[in-house]
């Protein structure tokens, strides 16, 4: 379980998050929307101890990650999975070797396990051949997949995608949705998507946090999202539904 | 890719620490590959030496010094320094600084014992040697010693040579005698000279009375001490004339002896070898004797000293 | 705003000195680091051989040539020449001229490679992962330096003294045996380590400067491109400054 408190964190004159509070319960999967430049990424961040908040606290299992030391921070760390929204390949480094590094750093598995484990991975998000090849030799959209991978590859108990189907065909974006899925639908995995397709959130999501102006500004479930009389929220939605072209109103009242 | 990135960098870090270690000996004139044995010694004054100065051994460098420190419980100069291991430091050995720091041109000379002494032990104390009288003497003393005894073992066999000649008889003495007779002669000619030499001398210091009489009013302490001086000159003087007369009295005692045919010297002139010696001895005493007339102030340096006033 | 103006700067050392402690404290950490040492000392020491050697051989040289011209008079020996290449190449020009040479060649890519890492993330997605980044990319790099210094620094010496005796020798102006014995004349062993000794502050300062620009860039490619740069010319500042204060300090 997560635990947001409060906090506040601002870029200079910027401020980017105020008093933002939220509960991330174990084994749900919460999507997180709001507009670009919202503080998303920001926010994300923090779960991790990434960026320190100016205050406030983040309690991850009990633990206030801002106030244990370097060494017990790296251990929660470990905990979790990311997805940058870059990407964030080492681009020193082969494919492979970027998906085999967590492996090598951290498991006890043999090169040809690891071997055999990059492979599988990288089916898994639709990638094969390509484990020779540099990331800058690659298209943003499977810079998306092998970071996914790599993301996924110590299959830890959070894992936060920080907009997984964006600049990606509706093709692989709907495999991108469908492994996320399942991995969400492993035990003892909590997810956290950022995104702005409503379809990826309509199809992965149990609940969604509306991120607006600093702040959490709606919480609640998908069903609840549809009824919601917020009308900022609903301007939100509805841009977006407009824009993906309205797959899914089934769930719309 | 041949090679791991860990030989590639292993390589390069041990022909670079290569490179170092032999460029230093290379430039402190040491051998490159022999290794090196380390000793120190103590001096009151290192002036111009410094680390990397050159250690010789009879003018050949076969280490350098490494290090240079006041060592204050000793209040003295420490000077760590290193030879090739071939080189042998045996007890009695010592070492010295040598060369002029003006050109910076300062090495320490390490001069060997005697082969065979026990060795001084590696980090141990080599003695120095400064430049001082009493070790100079020291560092002489066994070839005086030796000189002295060679020269003694000479006189004495020259000695017994004399005492064994002195007892062999032989028939050509007038020669001898006349030579002495000859030499006699000239001996008091140069006496007659002498006197009025003399004469002339006491004059002269009769003037210098006179001349210090007038010096009286001057001041009583330069008299003082010009009339200790002059009371000194004379008594050497007197000295020297007493010597002329005992000489003189001797020789004539000597020469009626002769004459008279008696004691060892009778028997001594009859040796021929010691004949030949004698003749050219004397030969050299009327030498002596000339020169003495044509130069007589050569040989009577106080008398001139006293002329010269 | 005065204010800002003058904290900024205590504001950056306090940063650096952070950052290097940081480091400091991972140094244990030898598996994190180890393989990238590896890897570094080779981007930073080996790869550098080369130009290192060139800058040596031609300062060597230069020097020989301006001595000789200086120092034409009758009354002077020729060795003496010798006796001021040597000292200087070791002393002085062995160090700094590879010093600058690699505050553009290492401390410009060391700069970029980190500022680029930042602002793609690279370095968020170290720490993400549960590493300590500063142990796996600053300390290898920092250590690199130090290490591969020295060697980069006995290239430029060696290379440098060797050109001085060979335009000496082929250029007529004295033989390799007077430039030798002149050499020989002066050396103190002190000062190739006092050489040796520049080289390790060098280093660390253009690795650890090049680490600290690359490590806290921000504002994209714009802001990767100050960083370099910065990197670079502060590291020579610096190293003209640590050049100074070791002289005044040791000598
Ligand atoms: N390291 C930083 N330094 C300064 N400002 C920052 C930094 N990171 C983010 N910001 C600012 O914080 C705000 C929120 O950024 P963030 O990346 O969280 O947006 P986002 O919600 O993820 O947007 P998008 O959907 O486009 O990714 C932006 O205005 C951004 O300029
Ligand atoms: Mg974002």
């Amino acid at each position: 379980m997560i635990e947001v408190r409060n906090i506040d964190k601002s870029f200079g004159p910027l401020e980017v998050l105020k008093q933002v509070s939220i509960t991330i319960e174990d084994e749900e999967t919460l999507a997180i929307i709001g507009r670009s430049g919202s503080g998303k990424s920001v926010l994300m961040k923090h779960l991790m101890g990434l960026i320190t908040p100016d205050r406030g606290e983040v309690i991850v299992d009990g633990v206030d990650i801002n106030a244990v030391s370097y060494g017990e921070l790296r251990q929660l760390r470990r905990k979790f999975g990311m997805l940058f929204q870059g990407g964030a390949l080492f681009d020193s480094m082969s494919v492979f070797d970027n998906l085999a590094f967590p492996l090598r750093t951290f498991s006890e598995l043999s090169e040809e396990e690891i071997t055999a484990k990059v492979e599988e991975n990288l089916k898994e998000v639709q990638l094969e051949g390509v484990e020779d090849k540099n990331p800058a030799e690659l298209s943003g959209g499977m810079k998306k997949r092998v970071a996914l991978a790599r993301a996924i590859a110590l299959t830890p108990q959070y894992i936060i995608y920080d907009e997984p189907t964006s600049g990606l065909d509706p093709e692989t974006s709907n495999t991108i949705n469908d492994l996320i899925r399942s991995l969400s639908s492993r035990s003892n995995v909590t997810s956290i998507v950022v995104t702005h397709d409503m379809h990826s959130v309509l199809t992965i999501a149990d609940r969604a946090a509306f991120i607006h102006d600093c702040d959490i500004h709606w919480v609640g479930t998908i069903e609840e999202m549809h009824r919601a009389d917020d009308p900022t929220l609903s301007a939100f939605v509805r841009a977006s539904e407009y824009q993906v072209g309205a797959p899914d109103r089934t769930a719309s009242p | 890719m041949k090679y791991s990135d860990e030989l590639k960098v292993g390589i390069a870090l041990v022909v670079a620490a290569l490179l170092f270690i032999l460029g230093l000996r290379y430039f402190q004139d040491l051998p490159l590959f022999d290794t090196t044995d380390g000793y120190y010694t103590l001096m009151d004054n290192a002036a111009g030496l410094s680390a990397g100065s050159a250690v010789r051994v009879s003018g050949v460098p076969v280490g350098a010094v490494r290090r240079i420190r006041y060592a204050p419980d000793a209040r003295q100069v420490r000077i760590d320094f290193y030879v090739e291991k071939s080189v042998d430091i045996p007890e009695g050995s010592h070492i010295a600084i040598t060369g002029l720091s003006q050109l910076g041109d300062v090495k320490m000379d390490l001069t060997l014992g005697p082969a065979g002494r026990d060795l001084i032990a590696q980090g141990e104390q080599v003695p120095s040697q400064e430049e001082d009288l009493f070790g100079d003497l020291a560092e002489r003393a066994p070839t005086l010693f030796n000189r002295a005894d060679t020269v003694l073992v000479g006189l004495d066999r020259v000695l017994s040579g004399v005492s064994r000649q002195l007892e062999q008889p032989d028939s050509d003495l007038r020669r001898t005698l006349q030579s002495l007779e000859e030499t006699s002669t000239t001996v008091d000619r140069l006496l007659e000279t002498e006197q009025q030499r003399l004469a002339a001398t006491l004059d002269s210091v009769a003037v210098l009375t006179e001349s210090l009489n007038r010096l009286v009013d001057t001041g009583e302490e330069n008299l003082d001490l010009t009339l200790e001086d002059t009371r000194q000159l004379i008594g050497r003087l007197d000295r020297n004339l007493d010597s002329v007369e005992s000489s003189t009295d001797r020789l004539d005692a000597i020469l009626t002896k002769v004459e008279n045919g008696e004691g060892t010297l009778g028997l001594l002139v009859n040796d021929p070898t010691l004949y030949h010696r004698m003749d050219s001895t004397l030969t050299r005493v009327n030498t002596l004797v000339e020169d003495f007339q044509e130069n007589p102030r050569r040989y009577l340096q106080e008398l001139k000293l006293v002329e010269i006033f | 705003m005065l204010d800002r103006r003058f904290l900024a700067p205590i504001e950056a050392l306090g940063q650096y000195v952070l950052l290097l402690t940081k480091a400091f404290q991972s140094l244990n950490e030898v598996s994190i680091y180890r393989k990238n040492l590896f890897k570094q000392m080779v981007a930073i020491g080996i790869e550098s051989i080369p130009i290192v050697a060139l800058a040596g051989l031609f300062s060597g040289a230069v020097l020989t040539v301006q001595t000789a011209y200086q120092l034409e008079s009758p009354f002077i020996p020729q060795s003496i020449i010798g006796s001021i290449v040597v000292p200087s190449m070791v002393l002085e020009l062995g160090a700094v001229v590879t010093g600058f040479i690699l505050a553009g060649r290492v401390g410009a890519r060391i700069a970029a490679e980190l500022g680029t890492m930042r602002v793609t993330e690279q370095i968020d997605a170290l720490e993400a992962m549960g590493l300590n980044s500063i142990g796996y990319l600053i300390v290898p790099r920092v250590l690199a330096g130090v290490f591969m210094f020295p060697v980069l620094y006995i290239t430029a010496t060696g290379v440098g003294i060797a050109g001085g005796v060979g335009v000496a020798h082929y250029g007529d102006f004295l033989s390799a045996g007077e430039f030798v014995a002149g050499a020989r004349q002066f050396f103190s062993p002190f000062d190739p380590m006092f050489g040796l000794l520049k080289a390790f502050v060098f280093g660390f300062i253009i690795t650890s400067v090049a680490c600290y620009k690359g490590y806290y860039t921000g504002g994209g490619a714009e802001g990767v491109g100050r960083s370099t740069t910065e990197a670079a010319v502060l590291s020579c500042v610096y190293i003209l400054f640590a050049n100074l204060a070791l002289a005044i300090l040791i000598l």
